[in-house]
């Protein structure tokens, strides 16, 4: 054979042979050196489901802070429907979620200190029923005179006495009330 | 002749995740605002009573008088009355006419670092005896009245409440209040089985109530 051609049929087989070595060592190499996301969203979507499961299953959110840190309790009874609901916290009395009176150190803010009623929180709750007694009739429904208290732990027996007082007077005759589950009462005493 | 395999591979893109991640990013906190991680239950109370608790005798026979049951609690720990019985005579020796005093009691008190420190607490394990006393004497009555002094905290009630509804399992021992505690987190009741009703052959279980009808007592 000619020696130019034997020659560049070998420059060949060299070029051939780099570029086959130059593509498997590609092929060893990590892809890119880029961030796998699948794994975090995995999580991120087991956090989400968890997350919307406990928001969907709770007909009545509470949430404690410095005035209001509800009692804790052994109780297994959950919260099953949407009541109206009355908050008794440290500084104030709701109506579901809406301020009705202030609270000055364990005593409403206008009342008589000697009657049991509260008159702002029996107008309102004298509302709240009428409202509820026409929504009922409207729906071919009985009304339901059941009424949920969250009170504040630190909360006095006296102001409790007047809240339930008025609210019975209001036409409530059912009343439930809000704990934190799981309390150990050593941890309390 | 036999047609070559085409070496050319269709190259197949990953799904582009990021804007999912950001849209399920967005959300999180927005559930998580919304969202509870407290546990929260209900104690069903009856419609309270309206003025202080009756003396009167009633004018009903002896053997079906309700035992009017009360616990007032106060400062000093719980006071039990009761407008169908003497007291004094059921608990030989203890109490007067006005009801059976219930002292507090100094008990040990572990913290979440778990120092123990004693403390003088309500004494909620003798409570609780007197009542299973009460409860298998006037098996009919149900209702228990809560009372307590004007100026006494509400999660008071809230524990006496937990201690008189349910009666407590046979094996539960009752030396120290962190005992009781501990029974009454892992529910260790006594269970009662009820039939279902007719055509319903499944039986359902339930706690056997000690005084499991509480209401309050307003006092002017």
């Amino acid at each position: 054979m000619d020696p130019r051609k034997q020659q560049s049929i070998d420059a060949w087989l060299k070029q051939q042979a780099k570029a086959k070595s130059r593509q498997r060592r590609k092929k060893e190499l990590p892809d890119d050196g880029g961030v796998t996301i699948n794994s975090l969203m995995d999580a991120v979507t087991i956090i989400l489901i968890f997350l919307l499961m406990n928001f969907s299953t709770d007909p009545m959110k509470v949430t404690p802070h410095e005035k209001l840190q509800l009692p804790l309790s052994t109780t297994m009874l959950n919260a099953k429907e949407k009541t109206t609901t009355l908050t008794v916290a440290a500084d104030g009395i709701l109506v579901d979620d809406k301020p009705i009176v202030t609270i000055k150190n364990n005593q409403v803010d206008t009342s008589d200190a000697t009657s049991l009623t509260i008159p702002q929180l029996k107008d309102h709750l004298d509302q709240v029923v009428k409202q509820r007694k026409e929504l009922a009739t409207a729906l071919k429904q009985n009304f339901k005179d059941i009424i949920t208290i969250i009170v504040h732990g630190e909360t006095h027996y006296r102001l409790i006495n007047k809240v339930i007082y008025t609210a019975g007077q209001a036409s409530f005759t059912k009343f439930k009330f809000a704990v934190v589950k799981g309390g150990q009462l050593k941890q309390s005493i | 002749m036999a047609r070559k395999k085409s070496k050319f591979v269709e190259q197949v893109e990953d799904i582009n995740l990021i804007p999912i991640m950001n849209l399920v990013l967005c959300l999180i906190p927005l559930v998580l605002f919304k969202t509870q991680l407290v546990k929260i239950g209900m104690i069903n109370v009856s419609a309270p009573k309206v003025g202080p608790a009756s003396t009167k005798p009633q004018e009903e026979d002896k053997d079906k008088k309700p035992l009017g049951l009360t616990v007032a609690l106060s400062k000093d720990g719980f006071l039990l009355k009761a407008t169908g019985a003497d007291l004094s005579t059921v608990f030989e020796g203890q109490g007067d006419a006005s009801g059976v005093k219930i002292p507090m009691k100094a008990d040990d008190y572990s913290n979440k670092d778990g120092d123990v420190k004693k403390v003088t607490t309500y004494n909620y394990i003798e409570l609780y005896k007197k009542l299973l006393t009460l409860r298998e004497m006037y098996e009919d009555d149900k209702l228990l009245t809560l009372t307590a002094e004007p100026e006494l905290e509400f999660k008071f009630l809230i524990r006496t409440m937990d201690i008189v509804r349910y009666q407590f399992a046979d094996d539960v021992k009752m030396n120290t209040i962190a005992e009781l505690s501990e029974a009454a987190n892992n529910s260790k009741y006594k269970r009662v089985e009820e039939e279902g009703e007719e055509g319903d052959a499944q039986a359902t279980s339930t706690y056997k109530p000690l005084w499991d009808q509480v209401t309050f007592a307003i006092v002017q």
